[in-house]
């Protein structure tokens, strides 16, 4: 008993360690790419002296993710603001009651497609999802598939490859064809495509180093993955999938419902909606598209009017047929390997 | 009541740390969830189950392979001068080194294609696991060298090398088989290397059906897991039998040399060298980073240093639990705590944020506890196996007099200092572990808590190979420190002057 005692009494301390500061703290769970995010939240800490507690995600496909951590603390959170790298998970969130809605004045420079009708979440700053292209290879130049129905073409057979498809954008991507086509077309895409020999590797930046090594033509992936490393110097190619209408994947904003410091997550989120976040992160090596008309697209950036096609989007539909585009693929893709 | 509270408390834990937790979070999800998708999803992962176990068994197979030569030519020969110095540490390393540190490496050197080892998504993660688990084997391996009889191990030095050898590979085999079936279980729930090299296992199979809400499905396919395991951890549980068998034989005195051990250790370490360097040149900064460059490796470094106090108290309470059930042989409660080791750690996780969490006073919320609660629980097969070979190593005659005396602290202040030289540098090895644990610091870790490991995995995605690479290598560097101190503390008699 006194050694339980003893232990008890030498554990607390460790178990328990040490309390910040007095200074005003937002909490942020972010899925954002750290090395970027981690910028943008130093600045605002510098600016409004507001201390930033951030917990980065990892990439998804590693761990289970924040969304899942908002999920698990519903009943008490502890984060004030959650920014999401992509909408369909944020908008499950939003429907699970995880959010409160946003001021109505927040983000008056974002049209109203990038935003939740009931104000729950705002998009800011998007990404496309694109075709790495392996430079010298069939596939750029005037062969450069213009959708991404043309990848189960025979000429591309064993030459495409595809982030695991349940995670991440490409999780999100699969449910917004899957939505925008049906389910039977959507099946039989996935399984042209499985008889066409795609690989399926562990993450987008692996896809695209796969492109990279010429391994494979042509990588499904996003323009934040293609453009760090043509920073880097690296030759690669970009299509985007104008013949399905280009697919547009904002950041996303959601306050926390019931969260501890709820007025400094609100001005956290005017912050990362204001024009001036979107254009450090259209500099940076992410190219985000800013998405509040009054940002300014940076030289050698991306501006939503010179994509081509957007493919109209409902969210909300597109994310509810998520769990179900997600065990199909799982089915077709990766249970018959 | 204190006879009560004293046969409870090393289930104290366990029960409120998982079992209960578990139970909630089920009942809560089976509730919610459609039992007929979950029910066909796991019936499609059926394949699933047999591929991932295939996957296990070679890995199994390979690391036990190289641990156990390992384990023999450490033991069964004088080893060169200071080897637990340099030989210890580096053939322990690519264990002790986070996933995420060795995949950052290969990710600098080659690319991110190359995690998959070169030839096919599978090979790439057997020779990962392989690299990750032989270490283990061969701790366990050498470790239970331990047991061999002093009057046999006098034998078998008088033998001649050759013949000592082959008897000693002989004597091995029924550890060798044990230690197969552990590091099986252990790599049945592998998540984080087979997410490296793209390839599908039950455990990322659960990851993405919680990802989308869908608990249900994950907790089934948790269920099937566990079916797997029970009988192969009851029928290979290590029972009381074993217990007090012997004495070790640490002086070196009578052992054989041989010339070609140093060039075999030498080329054995090739890959940890390998490791080491890549990661040194890809840290190195260029001229105007350097500061930049400098701060980063130190802030790692100190991130790193700051979690071990923690990281003590969450080794040293599953370990001392399970010593102490060890010691009254108890062993359906020491099931209890292996069981929680070879489930994804994800749902633990999950199970106590969701059902503990709201019930704990939100004063706690700034505070690691349920994330040392979590990081205990894993640890659990490894105290348990702590815990048996700490009491193994005790000559049974003072284990038959020790159980003369009335359960508890005196029977504890007789045994617990004899048990010590294999609970001190297993305390060490779970520091480590959890210093490079990622999957329950990403679910529980309060705001602002400090972890390099989790950096380590933000990082390498975005290809940040520089910043990554100081990173990994800051966790490298507390890694060797604390295997010295491992080496330190096992090293026998003789071994430090090279007798």
């Amino acid at each position: 008993m006194r050694f339980l005692l003893l232990v008890l009494l030498l554990t607390l301390p460790f178990l328990i360690g040490c309390q910040g500061g007095d200074a005003p703290v937002v909490t942020i769970y972010c899925a954002h790419d750290r090395a970027h995010a981690e910028k943008i939240l130093d600045l605002f800490q510098e600016e409004t002296g507001i201390r930033v507690e951030a917990v980065f995600d990892t990439e998804a496909n590693k761990t289970v993710g924040l969304a899942e951590r908002l999920r698990a603390e519903k009943q008490r959170p502890r984060c004030d603001l959650h920014w999401s790298n992509e909408p369909l998970r944020s908008v499950r969130l939003a429907k699970e009651g995880i959010y409160r809605p946003l001021p109505e004045d927040i983000a008056s420079g974002i049209d109203d497609r990038w935003k939740d009708p009931a104000g729950l979440w705002c998009g800011f700053a998007g990404r496309i999802r694109a075709l790495a292209l392996a430079p010298k290879s069939p596939a750029v130049g005037t062969d450069t598939p213009e959708s991404v129905k043309q990848l189960t073409d025979v000429r591309w057979r064993g030459k495409v490859a595809i982030a695991d498809p349940r995670l991440g954008t490409t999780g999100t991507h699969m449910a917004i064809l899957k939505w925008a086509w049906g389910e039977e077309e959507f099946l039989n895409w996935l399984e042209a495509l499985e008889k066409n020999e795609v690989r399926v590797v562990a993450s987008n930046s692996a896809t695209r180093d796969r492109v990279i090594t010429g391994e494979v033509w042509i990588g499904m992936t996003d323009t934040d993955d293609i453009e760090v490393v043509r920073r880097r110097g690296v030759e690669i190619g970009e299509g985007f999938t104008a013949g399905d209408g280009v697919i547009l994947l904002p950041n996303v904003v959601g306050l926390v419902s019931g969260s501890p410091q709820p007025e400094h997550g609100e001005t956290l989120a005017r912050w990362l909606l204001s024009p001036r976040v979107e254009e450090i992160l259209a500099a940076s090596s992410s190219r985000q598209v800013p998405l509040n008309a009054d940002a300014k697209v940076p030289a050698g950036g991306l501006a939503l009017n010179d994509l081509g096609p957007l493919l109209p989007l409902n969210w909300d539909a597109a994310a509810d047929t998520l769990p179900g585009a997600i065990r199909d693929v799982e089915r077709v893709l990766l249970d018959r390997r | 009541m204190r006879r009560i509270v004293a046969r409870s408390w090393p289930i104290w834990v366990i029960g409120l740390g998982f079992y209960l937790p578990v139970a909630i979070t089920f009942f809560n999800d089976a509730r919610m969830g459609s039992w007929a998708e979950a029910f066909s999803s796991t019936w499609a992962a059926i394949p699933l189950f047999f591929s991932t176990a295939l996957l296990a068994l070679a890995s199994a197979f390979l690391a036990t392979f190289i641990g156990a030569v390992d384990a023999l030519l450490y033991s069964a020969f004088r080893q060169p001068r200071g080897a637990w110095l340099w030989l210890l540490p580096c053939l322990l390393l690519t264990f002790t080194t986070p996933p995420a540190a060795i995949a950052s490496a290969i990710q600098s050197a080659f690319g991110s294609t190359m995690l998959i080892g070169g030839f096919r998504d599978e090979f790439g993660t057997v020779l990962l696991l392989t690299l990750r688990w032989a270490p283990v084997a061969f701790l366990v391996l050498a470790g239970l060298t331990i047991t061999i009889p002093h009057s046999q191990e006098l034998a078998l030095r008088q033998l001649p090398p050759k013949t000592a050898l082959r008897l000693r590979w002989q004597l091995q085999a029924p550890w060798r088989r044990a230690c197969f079936f552990l590091l099986f279980l252990l790599m049945l729930p592998a998540a984080e290397i087979p997410s490296y090299t793209g390839v599908e296992t039950i455990s990322r199979r659960i990851m993405a059906r919680l990802t989308i809400g869908d608990g249900l499905s994950g907790w089934l396919l948790a269920l099937g897991l566990a079916l797997l395991l029970v009988p192969i951890i009851v029928y290979w549980f290590p029972s009381q039998r074993l217990l007090g068998r012997s004495f070790q034989v640490r002086d070196p005195h009578g052992l054989p040399r041989s010339n070609w051990l140093l060039p075999w250790w030498l080329l054995r370490l090739i890959p940890v060298v390998a490791l080491i360097s890549v990661l040194w040149v890809t840290a190195l900064p260029q001229a105007s980073e350097t500061e930049a460059a400098s701060r980063e490796f130190l802030g790692a470094l100190w991130d790193g240093l700051s979690e071990l106090p923690r990281g003590i108290i969450v080794v040293v309470l599953p370990t001392l639990a399970c010593w102490s059930l060890v010691s009254q042989q108890r062993t359906r409660a020491l099931l209890l705590w292996c069981m929680p080791t070879f489930l994804p750690v994800s749902l633990i996780a999950l199970a106590l944020a969701s059902s503990v969490r709201p019930w704990l006073p939100a004063a706690l919320d700034s505070f690691p506890l349920l994330l040392s609660i979590a990081q205990m629980i894993q640890l659990g097969a490894l105290a348990v196996i702590v815990g048996i070979l700490s009491l193994r190593m005790i000559p049974k005659h003072e284990l038959q007099s020790a159980q003369l005396l009335p359960p508890g602290w005196s029977r504890w202040k007789v045994l617990f200092p004899r048990s010590l030289p294999v609970l001190l540098p297993a305390a060490i090895l779970g520091m480590l572990l959890i210093l490079g644990e990622v999957q329950s610091t990403l679910i529980l870790a309060p705001p602002g808590h400090p972890s390099p490991a989790l950096e380590l995995h933000q990082l390498l995605h975005f290809r940040n190979d520089e910043q990554a690479a100081r990173l990994a290598l800051a966790l490298v560097v507390i890694s060797l420190l604390w295997t010295l101190l491992f080496s330190w503390l096992i090293r026998g008699k003789g071994d430090s002057d090279g007798k």
